[in-house]
C-alpha cells in the first residue's frame, strides 16, 4: 500500500519534473539566450554566460526532483572535476547524466549529437553554448583539443551514444585522439544508476517502481602525456589509452555491480 | 618504381606494428573499418605512415573511398605511377 501511494506519488513528480523541464526550457529560449545575445557582445563571454546560466538550471532543476522525491545522487570525487583543461569522459546510461555532468561544473563545454543542430528548439541553444557537435572526424578531433589547451573543460562520452543497458561498454577512440591531441588528462566518470530512467529503448514515460537512485563516482584523472611518452604514434597511443579505458570502467562497472549482489540489492 | 608487393608488405608490417591489427586478420579483402578497426581517425595517420615508406602522398580525398586493404595498395600504386609519369614527361628532353 505505501509503496503503492509511493509510486503514485513519484508519477506526480516525475510528471511535474518533465513540466518544469519543458517551462524552463521555453523560459530559457524565449527570454534568457536572447536576454544574454543582447546584453553581452563579445562571443567567447557570451558562450560562458549561457553555459553558466545551463548549468545553473540544472542544478535548480535537480534539486527539485530530489525534493519531490523522484530521485536521489550521491556523488565522490568532485574535486577532480574542477581542474581546468581536462577532458571529462563518462559512461552513459541516460539522458539524465549530463544534466548532472554539467550541473557539476558551473562552465563546460560538451561534444553533443549533431541532430540537436537540426531541432528547431535546441539548435540556438546548442550554438549559442558553444557545445561541439560530434560530426566530424579529424576536425572534431582538432575542435576539441584547442578548446581544451584553451583552458576549458570537456564533457565526451566516448560510446558516443547512451550505453546499451546489459552491454559492456563500446568506446570509441575519439576521445583517447582528443586528450593525446590536447596533451590533456582524461577524468574518468562512472554513472549507475538503480532504476532505469531515460535509457536507450525505455519509453520516457515509464516511472520505475523505486525512486530513482544515482551514484556518481569521479576518478583519479588518466595522465595522457604517459602516453604521448610510451608510444611514438597516435594510432598505437590511441589504442592503448582506449583500452585502458575500458578495463576501467569494466573493473568499476563490475567492481560496485558484485558489490549491489553483495546487499542484496 | 615500388611494385605492389613492396607496398602490400610495407602495410602489412604497419597494420600489425601500428595499428595492433592481428596478422592472420590481414588479407587483401579484409575490410578496414568493419574487419581491421581502422577508423577515420586512423586514415591520417595511414597517409602519413605511407608517404614516409613511399614517398607517395596519397590525397585525403583519394582515401575516401578506400574500403579494403588491397584498396590502401590499389590506391598508393595508382599515385605513385601518376607521379612517375609526371616526372618522366617533364624530365624529357
Amino acid at each position: 500500500m505505501g509503496a503503492r501511494l509511493n509510486r503514485i506519488w513519484r508519477i506526480v513528480g516525475t510528471a511535474a519534473s518533465f513540466a518544469l523541464f519543458g517551462v524552463g526550457g521555453l523560459l530559457f529560449g524565449l527570454v534568457v539566450l536572447p536576454g544574454v545575445r543582447l546584453f553581452v557582445r563579445d562571443s567567447e563571454t557570451r558562450k560562458q554566460r549561457t553555459q553558466q546560466i545551463i548549468s545553473l538550471g540544472f542544478s535548480l532543476f535537480i534539486g527539485f526532483m530530489r525534493a519531490v522525491r523522484v530521485l536521489d545522487y550521491e556523488v565522490e570525487g568532485l574535486a577532480h572535476l574542477q581542474v581546468p583543461g581536462r577532458l571529462v569522459v563518462a559512461n552513459h546510461p541516460s539522458l539524465i547524466d549530463v544534466v548532472f555532468l554539467i550541473a557539476f561544473m558551473r562552465q563546460v563545454d560538451c561534444v553533443v549529437k549533431q541532430h540537436l543542430w537540426r531541432n528547431p528548439v535546441t539548435a540556438m541553444a546548442v550554438r549559442q553554448a558553444g557545445y561541439i557537435s560530434n560530426a566530424g572526424g579529424r576536425e572534431l578531433t582538432r575542435r576539441c583539443a584547442e578548446r581544451i589547451r584553451a583552458g576549458n573543460r570537456l564533457i565526451i562520452f566516448p560510446e558516443g551514444t547512451r550505453t546499451v543497458p546489459g552491454k559492456a561498454l563500446n568506446l570509441q577512440r575519439g576521445a583517447a585522439h582528443i586528450a593525446l591531441q590536447a596533451g590533456a588528462d582524461i577524468v574518468p566518470v562512472t554513472i549507475r544508476l538503480r532504476e532505469a530512467t531515460l535509457t536507450k529503448g525505455e519509453p520516457w514515460y515509464h516511472v520505475p517502481s523505486r525512486k530513482i537512485q544515482i551514484s556518481i563516482h569521479v576518478g583519479t584523472p588518466f595522465h595522457t602525456q604517459d602516453y604521448l611518452d610510451a608510444y611514438d604514434n597516435m594510432p598505437t597511443a590511441a589504442r592503448r589509452l582506449t583500452a585502458d579505458l575500458s578495463a576501467y570502467y569494466s573493473t568499476r562497472l563490475g567492481a560496485v555491480e558484485s558489490s549491489q549482489q553483495h546487499h542484496g540489492d | 618504381m615500388l611494385s605492389k608487393e613492396q607496398i602490400q608488405t610495407y602495410l602489412h608490417t604497419r597494420l600489425v606494428d601500428v595499428f595492433e591489427v592481428p596478422a592472420e586478420d590481414i588479407h587483401t579483402d579484409a575490410r578496414l573499418y568493419d574487419d581491421l578497426d581502422i577508423d577515420s581517425l586512423d586514415a591520417v595517420d595511414m597517409i602519413i605512415e605511407l608517404r614516409e615508406f613511399t614517398g607517395v602522398q596519397v590525397q585525403p580525398e583519394q582515401f575516401k573511398e578506400v574500403r579494403t586493404v588491397g584498396d590502401v595498395v590499389d590506391a598508393v600504386y595508382a599515385v605513385a605511377q601518376r607521379q612517375m609519369q609526371a616526372r618522366t614527361s617533364t624530365g624529357a628532353g
